[in-house]
């Protein structure tokens, strides 16, 4: 009970301290595009970083901290707390729902999340869907939504189709979607995934339904992702030509998908952004960075890997702008961690959250 | 019926005698030498294998630099700083050699559903459900991932499921044939009242077996005496034949004079003791109970594991291990001082989860270390594939507390010391069996990959490969 209190009153006390600017200072700050800078300072003014640099701030409060600081984990499906909100039973089209609804900043569960260095995540549509509606992207730790109407999300897998109620078949999925799409008037959510302004993220599990999803983009220009895949080692090039990245389910439970580590071994040679699902409510807390892990053992470079938890998932959920990395501007999302933070036998210190302390290993030393 | 090695191989020379004899006489087609072999790694046409690395890690928390490793007939057989490789030895080198990973609570390599069966008994044997052909692809990835040995079990449906058997993921094939005997006592959604009883139902199932193995042990010392009577009485009869008989002659004649038949005295051969009524299940058992084997436990809750620690106090010589233990931390004073081990599975589930708020998630490990209590880490036998992952989840124990010594003991020398297997893998020693990796970083670091795996003194996997 004691601990719990303790992570209910975290978010309170940073920020009775995030009104006033302040640095950290660690040894190694993964910028999180790939590149690493030595013994440097970070400065964050009203939430957002400052500056990364190698030279102490004047008049900024400097907590030193013993570790590695790397940028906030982002979770490209998340949908912890949202109980079934997230997805519309009845219909199999609601391309204008905004998912934000679901979101439940209350939920317990999201704390043993932000305890695992992920601090912002993507709350997509229920994969049994054809167009569930627009992804939000939230921060579980600050209780915001980050952004609304981020991603339109499409369920062209196996999952969306129904036994008596219509779509029924693939055929008959692509007619409906088709049709949606070329009727979506001027400023609807189809129309702007079309004309290339918010990213898609379509589900789509295998091969067939994968080839079938690139066509489906190719032929209606949308740009995004696609959120499945396991066996994309076997379509890299296809891939690599659409533009599109890929999302990795994650799955440590019962065990880490053998496919997914080849597949991200090779999206990573040919140089097509990927990331992960964090799907905590199924996998737990830490499924999204054991299957990166997994993935490591395999030889994937340290870089990639935290670039697929960061940065390139900024990108494929079109918040690079803000997200993903610690560079000047970006929101104030950092993780300290006692090791290299794509490492398992790293511990996480603290995480911030827009500017915010909202969790400290300190505070949670009542088990030891 | 093929055999496997177990522990009555290396027993008292008495009881080897006594096990070949019964083979021989049972017109077993195993030659007595190949019997006594059958633990032994496979020499066939093996050429020499040379190792090197920077770093040699001898048993946890104990490591050697710069050293070179000779295995010949899958053994080590030589170690040193100065040691080249032999003419025509095939030589491996990488920065970091140590002991292959041993899971010590997996499914992998087992017939699935024989290991999801409810239809098993103490006496259920795991070698009798090795499947090396139906899973060779989930082998295979063990065989990458350095997980070379795992202490499988049947039955996770039954509540007592037999002998597991401890199994190299190279072909299936076992180690030790009996390495524990496990039960569970984590049936979901019973009411506390059943829960209880659950616990209770074991506690007299030991008691039986150890009435058995009482009964047993009686039978064979009143046998003994009975035998060693019979002796001397026939020594008696031999040398004392003459007296004997006029002695019985004389008897005789005074009995005819006096009209009264003689009575014989009733041949001792008569009253020969019996022993128990045969039970194969309660002999197993036994076995756990006498401490001859460990017994593996499932208990993840608190009421269980209250019960249990409380009813096994009086079975002094079990060797308890605890699977699971989620709420384990209640008891760690105790578990502590009974030298309980504990495999933890750092389950995925979150805090808030069945256990509900005693559930310390991924710190159990280490708050469990923290306290004395050994932990092992363990896959937790819920799919073959699991044992895969056992290098990430001992990374993540260290990532949440647990010294990162412990959590290399818990994959290697822990569960050969628990399983009985110390003298042969576990660690890194002149003697001992080939059972190692060559890895090109520290052995939990999620950046170092697997450069070699060397199954009982065979390549089964090199990277690239």
């Amino acid at each position: 009970m004691l601990i719990s209190c303790l992570i209910a009153a975290a978010p309170l006390l940073g920020a009775t301290a995030a009104d006033d600017a302040f640095a950290l200072r660690a040894s190694h700050v993964h910028v999180g595009d790939g590149q690493v800078v030595l013994d440097a300072f970070v400065v964050v003014e009203d939430g957002v970083v400052k500056s990364v640099s190698n030279n102490a701030p004047r008049g900024v409060r400097v907590v030193e901290v013993d570790g590695h600081i790397a940028p906030g984990f982002i979770s490209l499906r998340e949908t912890l707390g949202a109980g079934s909100e997230n997805s519309e039973r009845t219909r199999k089209s609601t391309p204008t729902a905004d998912l934000s609804f679901a979101f439940d900043p209350t939920s317990p569960s999201w704390k043993g999340l932000v305890a695992e260095g992920v601090t912002t995540v993507l709350l997509p549509a229920g994969s049994s869907q054809i167009a569930g509606g627009q992804a939000a992207i939230v921060s579980p730790a600050a209780g915001e939504v980050l952004k609304r109407n981020a991603v339109v999300t499409l369920g062209l897998s196996r999952s969306a189709l129904g036994s008596s109620t219509a779509p029924t078949s693939f055929a008959g999925l692509y007619a409906h979607l088709g049709e949606q799409f070329d009727a979506a008037s001027e400023g609807s959510p189809l129309a702007d995934a079309k004309a290339g302004k918010v990213p898609v993220m379509m589900r789509a599990v295998t091969r067939s339904e994968v080839s079938r999803a690139l066509d489906f983009a190719a032929a209606h220009g949308l740009k995004g992702a696609v959120l499945g895949a396991p066996e994309a080692d076997d379509l890299v090039d296809e891939i690599k030509a659409s533009g599109l990245g890929v999302v990795f389910e994650s799955k440590a439970a019962p065990a880490s998908s053998q496919d997914v580590v080849k597949s991200a071994l090779a999206l990573s040679k040919a140089e097509v952004p990927f990331a992960f699902t964090s799907d905590a409510g199924s996998q737990g807390p830490l499924g999204m960075r054991m299957q990166a892990a997994a993935c490591m053992r395999a030889g994937l470079e340290a870089g990639a890997a935290l670039r697929a938890m960061t940065a390139d998932a900024a990108r494929i959920a079109g918040v690079d702008a803000t997200h993903g990395t610690i560079a000047t501007g970006r929101a104030a999302d950092l993780v300290v961690w006692s090791g290299p933070p794509t490492d398992l036998t790293s511990r996480v210190h603290s995480v911030y959250a827009g500017g915010h302390l909202v969790h400290s290993a300190h505070a949670h030393g009542a088990h030891q | 019926m093929r055999s496997y090695p177990s522990r009555s191989d290396r027993r008292s020379p008495l009881r080897k005698l006594r096990t070949l004899g019964i083979a021989l006489t049972a017109g077993a087609a195993l030659s007595a030498a190949s019997l006594a072999a059958q633990d032994e790694p496979d020499p066939a046409a093996s050429p020499d294998l040379f190792l090197r690395a920077n770093k040699v890690i001898v048993s946890p928390g104990k490591s050697l630099d710069n050293m070179g490793l000779l295995v010949r007939d899958g053994r080590i057989v030589a170690m040193g700083k100065d040691l080249a490789a032999p003419e025509g030895a095939q030589t491996i080198e990488g920065e970091v050699i140590c002991a292959a990973f041993i899971d010590p609570w997996s499914v992998a390599g087992v017939d699935a559903s024989s290991a999801r069966s409810d239809r098993v008994d103490t006496a259920s044997r795991a070698t009798d459900a090795l499947d090396p052909y139906g899973q060779d692809e989930v082998l295979d990835d063990l065989l990458a991932s350095g997980v070379l040995m795992m202490r499988v079990e049947i039955g996770s449906a039954a509540s007592v499921s037999g002998v597991g058997a401890v199994i190299r993921a190279d072909g299936a094939t076992p180690v030790l044939a009996d390495a524990a005997i496990s039960a569970r006592l984590n049936t979901p959604g019973l009411d506390p009242v059943s829960r209880v009883g659950q616990v209770d139902r074991l506690a007299s199932a030991l008691g039986g077996a150890k009435k058995y193995a009482d009964d047993t042990a009686a039978f064979e010392s009143n046998l003994k005496t009975w035998e060693e009577e019979i002796a001397k009485k026939e020594t008696e009869l031999t040398e004392d034949f003459k007296k004997a008989k006029k002695a019985r002659d004389k008897k005789v004649k005074e009995g005819k004079e006096d009209g009264e038949e003689v009575k014989e005295k009733k041949y001792k051969e008569d009253k020969r003791p019996s022993p128990p009524k045969f039970d194969a299940k309660k002999a197993s058992l036994a076995r756990a109970v006498g401490g001859e084997v460990p017994m593996v436990i499932h208990v993840e809750q608190a009421l269980e594991l209250r019960e249990l620690l409380r009813v096994t106090r009086p079975f002094t010589r079990m060797r308890m291990v605890i699977a699971g233990g989620r709420c384990a931390l209640l008891f760690a004073d105790e578990l502590a001082e009974r030298g309980i081990p504990v495999i933890v599975t750092p389950a995925p589930s979150s805090p808030g989860g069945d256990v509900g708020e005693m559930d310390p998630g991924f710190a159990l490990a280490g708050e469990l270390s923290a306290r004395g209590v050994e932990v092992l880490i363990g896959s937790g036998a819920t799919s073959a594939s699991a044992s895969r992952d056992l290098p990430l989840l001992a990374a993540a124990a260290v990532g949440h507390g647990l010294d990162e010594d412990a959590a290399f003991h818990a994959i290697t020398a822990g569960p050969a010391r628990v399983f009985d297997l110390q003298s042969k893998v576990g660690s890194v020693r002149r003697g001992l069996h080939a059972d190692l990796l060559v890895l090109s970083g520290d052995p939990l670091s999620s950046s170092t990959r697997v450069l070699a795996s060397i199954s009982g003194g065979k390549v089964v996997h090199q990277a690239g490969n």
